[in-house]
């Protein structure tokens, strides 16, 4: 089954013309012609749509916060960030079928009531960034943006915002923060952004790949939706797949897969090696030993794995453990913003000790430093960065993986 | 082009104080004192303020970079394909440790830019390379920039 995927051809983007023609923006058409705002709000609710960033949250709920705000102004905002390491759905989206998120912004913005949408877009995607503003372009000559939307009374106004380089931008009310022009900072939460978000107005922020299945919900129905897969995690799901596998790369598939079918959604594990482990969910995922492959990652709040942002990342005997335990830290402790002490301090000691570790140098100090380190970065950091910094190595202590650190 | 010209590209709204910065970047390589002087009269904004928002992207550079800046991800993924050797190789090319800058490069670590699959990936001066080799890097450095 597939929704997101469809109607890819090799290595082509869906221009406008092209995107028509598989019937794109009848999505819009039925929505802004046929339907109330509550109506759309209401298939999507039904259609049990959970936000594909990595949180999970029910997307018609956070839409009808916003939609309850009446008489203000409100923000519409794409969250296409994607800066989690290993992770390229939602840039491989952009680059190939741009209409189909700005297809579901202009129904989300319609279905809440916001005249104002930005696309929050990571500052090194640059083919994403062509392909999106050539596709609003479009969109405002084709009266699917800007005023009276397709002779409707709906208006909206699209833009793109790009990101500067900042891992913690992917966290919405640091992402509100850097386009309100400060430093990207996470928020204190509550107020949540569909109370408080841009420039204090209620916001919408929902991830790109959330947006792209919203224009099949409106055509199919949110009943039909909610039967897809797993009926705590309906829907497909986009995975970025890469590592010991045979053919790394974007694969969409419904969420019933066990990591082991994830593994043969790649072509299986890569001639001639044999896997290690899994980490599903990018540097922030948990790690999944050789003896746990049946196991689903899902959206479930009870599901021992999380199915994140759905990267999928395959280790052979080929790598080392301690050098990848490095690679981890190194990245959160670059991207740690600094703003509260347990988190900039800790990735930092953090990662001295796993360099002594890595360089045989890893002592007594260090054993009895460490579970009080990962402890710290795990209940006190501002923002969830800190608690992200140590679930890997938390599961690498689990399974006893490298001898030093048990 | 100068700064005064690129900020009136800009209507002086909060919503345009990263998209200035990250223009004035681009165009002169760096954010002088002198700019975020400009920038922060522009936009009334303390200097204080656009300093603070300048110097938390990765992206803008508070000091005149080196004519050759590369960059190479050492995300999971890309160690996953041996980017610590790539590293290795190059930092003893240059002669320069990863993290560190001379009068002709900057080497430096990067996060995750989304090329999984093509990696490792090595940025030079803000253009993305893939599937990376330390001779391609260094034929890189040599063709483009005659070192």
């Amino acid at each position: 089954m597939k929704i997101l995927t469809k109607n890819w051809e090799a290595n082509q983007t869906l221009g406008l013309g092209e995107y028509f023609k598989t019937g794109g923006y009848q999505a819009l058409k039925k929505a802004l012609k046929k339907m109330s705002p509550e109506k759309v709000i209401k298939e999507i609710d039904k259609s049990g749509l959970k936000g594909r960033g990595g949180g999970g949250f029910p997307v018609g709920q956070k839409w009808k916060i916003v939609f309850d705000k009446k008489n203000q102004q409100k923000y519409f905002i794409c969250n296409l960030d994607e800066s989690e390491p290993g992770n390229f759905k939602d840039k491989t989206l952009a680059e190939r079928s741009p209409h189909q998120i700005l297809e579901g912004m202009i129904i989300g913005a319609y279905a809440v009531g916001a005249n104002q949408a930005f696309i929050y877009l990571n500052g090194t995607f640059k083919e994403a960034g062509q392909e999106l503003e050539k596709a609003i372009e479009e969109c405002y000559r084709e009266n699917l943006l800007g005023e009276n939307i397709l002779g409707s009374k709906f208006d909206l106004n699209l833009e793109i915002f790009y990101g500067a380089g900042a891992y913690i931008c992917g966290e919405e009310s640091a992402l509100i923060n850097s386009i309100e022009g400060k430093k990207g900072e996470p928020r204190k939460k509550p107020p949540y952004p569909c109370d408080w978000g841009l420039f204090g107005k209620p916001t919408v922020v929902n991830n790109a790949e959330t947006l792209a299945n919203i224009s099949w919900i409106i055509e199919n129905g949110g009943e039909k939706f909610s039967k897809i897969g797993k009926t705590d995690s309906p829907g497909t799901k986009l995975f970025s797949i890469d590592g010991a596998v045979e053919n790394p790369g974007l694969y969409e598939s419904s969420m019933n897969n066990t990591v082991e079918d994830l593994i043969h959604l790649a072509g299986g594990i890569k001639q001639g090696l044999n896997l290690k482990f899994v980490q599903i969910g990018g540097s922030s995922g948990r790690i999944i030993p050789k003896g746990y492959l049946s196991e689903t990652p899902s959206y479930s709040p009870d599901s021992e794995i999380p199915i994140g942002s759905g990267s999928v990342l395959v280790f052979s005997e080929l790598d080392d453990i301690k050098k990848v335990l490095l690679s981890w830290i190194n990245f959160f402790q670059r991207e740690s913003c600094g703003k509260c002490v347990p988190c900039r301090e800790g990735t930092f000691r953090l990662k001295q000790i796993l360099e002594r570790l890595e360089n045989g140098n890893f002592d007594e100090n260090d054993r009895q430093d460490l579970p009080k380190l990962i402890w710290t970065l795990d209940n006190t950091t501002f923002c969830p960065l800190g608690k992200f910094s140590v679930v890997a190595i938390k599961d690498v202590i689990k399974y006893r993986m490298v001898r030093e650190l048990n | 082009m100068t700064i005064q010209r690129i900020l009136l590209l800009f209507p002086p709204k909060e919503k345009n104080i990263l998209r200035a910065i990250k223009a004035v970047n681009e165009k002169f390589g760096w954010i002088s004192d002198e700019a975020i002087g400009k920038i922060a009269r522009y936009f009334n904004k303390s200097e204080s303020h656009i300093f603070s928002v300048a110097s938390f992207y990765d992206e803008i550079n508070l000091e005149k970079p080196a004519p050759v800046v590369i960059e190479i991800c050492d995300g999971a993924n890309c160690q996953t394909k041996s980017a610590d050797n790539l590293i290795k190789k190059i930092e003893s090319f240059l002669k320069l440790k990863v993290g560190n800058t001379n009068r002709n490069f900057s080497l430096n670590k990067m996060s995750c830019v989304g090329r999984c699959v093509e990696g490792p990936v090595a940025k030079v001066n803000g253009v993305i390379y893939t599937q990376m080799t330390a001779d391609k890097v260094i034929a890189l450095i040599q063709s483009k920039f005659g070192y």
